[in-house]
């Protein structure tokens, strides 16, 4: 697992709660809506959680079509012993993967958001220690920040110069599955293909 | 077989097309045209309408009321006369479509039921925007109709679309047969037409009977024509390889596990067996046409990106077949000598 990092809170965007000013950039915030295997997925934590289970379609099923995106998550843990098993390898990519469909069909909202933080940290705050944010310390906030780490590389990657992804091609793992269906290349309504993901660099190998 | 065809035709019995009489030696002309499997098209086909999917005139005309009783049930108004007195009926579709008949209908079945007449709905406030079809089947039409609905402005500027964010308005697609997954479709594309999730909430649909063809929705009945992959024909794997469609080939057969318990075909055994004669039967019709059209598939019209055989829509009204049931039921082109069940008045138009 990467390494913990220190930010300096003035020096970065903090997020918590979906309805503050930057709680676009939460998982759980409504309004980002996904679209895989034409199934309309509610959030990204919604997508995320369905992705752990692609051998219980079930499963899949009741975490989408749930409203609430935390109790969605709920429905994840109560299945946990269904996890696939190589989760705790593919975690970080899956959710890279998450957040790339996340801005590609939503570029406009999704893409301003990431825009306004631009210079400076994004992190997640958790109140106790973990891996996806960090824990505010006097001036500071330390953790490993994977979510907010994420989202930076999208926003340098992406948002800064303006690459506006229209498809994004899936991970390259055994049973990339979404309700017994592969997930193949992922497109926004506007469904062009001369935009796909680049070569995708992963931030957490 | 005249049997079978004789309860065909009493359920189907105001289907007539010019000098083309939906009788007993119709319906046997065209099952003939299916050779051994004659009689089990017809026993099949008599099943399937026995559940309710052929909708007459007269029972359109009940449908259409009840439809407009349970929205007033729904929005919670004392009677149906108040709601309809914010109602007010869209008819944004040309003459000759469903929809300005259907309205034609309505008016009279309401003045008789309800004593209103529609010219007299909405009096009070347009709160209400009903748009009534007979079939929403990929959502094409709803979505086009819906979107130049919603970017109606009034003379200050305000639109449909911000009336309907801030639930001043309510859009409603009323119809008597819709698919799951074109209503997925017309709420998705709102989605990017207006760059809002919100709009996805606010469209309201309902219908007197649902099929159920998302392909990857849990627990869906699968109430239309979906084959399955296994021992298809050169035939109809060409069909497909060959189509420049390139989205959602994964969807092009049906999981053979599902549905899970067979609840619209006689049996799982004479599902496959339809769904496969109906298939290499279209894709023949087709392959005798020198040209297609990008959204023409043997089950039926589809969105023309989809590498898919097509809607299998089995729902039929008295003045309506959509051209998204399978062509078995409907082709009739020059060079064909296919002879159709349901003749059209005229394919393009209708």
């Amino acid at each position: 697992m990467s390494a913990m990092r220190t930010y300096l809170i003035s020096d970065s965007v903090l997020f918590r709660k979906t309805k503050e000013e930057f709680g676009g950039l939460s998982n759980m915030a409504p309004g980002f809506s996904l679209h895989v295997n034409e199934v309309i997925i509610p959030t990204a934590e919604h997508l995320y959680q369905a992705l752990r289970f692609p051998d219980h379609p079930k499963v899949q099923w009741d975490i989408i079509n749930e409203k609430s995106p935390m109790r969605a998550k709920w429905i994840g843990r109560a299945n946990i012993k269904h996890t696939r098993s190589d989760w705790d390898k593919i975690q970080f990519k899956v959710m890279q993967w998450v957040l790339e469909v996340k801005l590609s069909q939503n570029w406009h909202s999704f893409s301003s958001l990431l825009n306004k933080t631009s210079g400076k940290n994004i992190v997640e705050v958790t109140p106790k220690p973990k891996v996806w944010g960090a824990v505010i310390e006097g001036n500071y906030c330390t953790g490993v920040n994977a979510l907010g780490r994420l989202l930076m590389h999208m926003r340098e990657t992406y948002v800064i110069p303006n690459k506006r992804m229209y498809c994004v091609s899936p991970l390259d793992f055994e049973k990339f599955n979404l309700l017994g269906f592969p997930i193949g290349v992922v497109c926004d309504e506007n469904d062009s293909t001369v935009s796909t993901t680049p070569e995708r660099e992963f931030v957490f190998a | 077989m005249k049997k079978i065809a004789a309860s065909i035709c009493e359920i189907v019995h105001d289907y007539h097309r010019g000098n083309v009489k939906f009788d007993t030696d119709h319906v046997i002309k065209w099952s003939k045209q299916f050779q051994e499997d004659q009689q089990f098209i017809l026993e099949e086909l008599l099943h399937l309408l026995k559940q309710g999917v052929y909708i007459s005139e007269a029972k359109a005309r009940k449908l259409l009321i009840r439809q407009i009783d349970k929205l007033a049930e729904h929005f919670k108004y004392k009677n149906t006369v108040d709601f309809l007195k914010h109602v007010e009926f869209l008819s944004m579709q040309k003459k000759y479509k469903s929809q300005s008949a259907l309205l034609e209908i309505l008016d009279e079945e309401l003045s008789e039921a309800h004593g209103i007449r529609l010219k007299d709905c909405g009096s009070k406030s347009k709160k209400y925007a009903l748009y009534i079809d007979d079939v929403l089947a990929t959502g094409g039409t709803v979505f086009n109709d819906c979107t130049k609905w919603l970017e109606v402005k009034n003379e200050n500027g305000v639109t449909n679309y911000d009336k309907v964010i801030n639930e001043e308005k309510i859009f409603i697609v009323s119809c008597f047969c819709k698919h799951s997954w074109g209503c997925y479709n017309v709420k998705w594309r709102l989605k990017y037409q207006f760059n809002n999730d919100a709009i996805m909430g606010r469209i309201k649909f309902q219908a007197a009977y649902t099929i159920q063809n998302h392909p990857t929705g849990d627990g869906q009945i699968f109430n239309h024509a979906y084959p399955i992959s296994q021992d298809q024909s050169k035939a109809v794997l060409d069909f497909i390889k060959n189509l420049k469609a390139d989205r959602d080939e994964k969807f092009a057969f049906r999981n053979i596990n599902l549905p899970k318990k067979e609840e619209f075909f006689s049996s799982k055994a004479n599902r496959i067996r339809f769904e496969n004669i109906i298939l290499n039967k279209g894709v023949e019709l087709l392959n005798g046409v020198n040209e297609l059209e990008e959204n023409q598939r043997p089950l039926g019209m589809t969105n023309p990106t989809r590498k898919t055989l097509g809607t299998g829509t089995i729902f039929f009204t008295w003045r309506n077949i959509s051209n998204t049931t399978p062509v078995v039921f409907w082709w009739e082109v020059q060079g064909s000598n296919w002879y159709p069940l349901f003749k059209l008045d005229n394919r393009g138009i209708y």
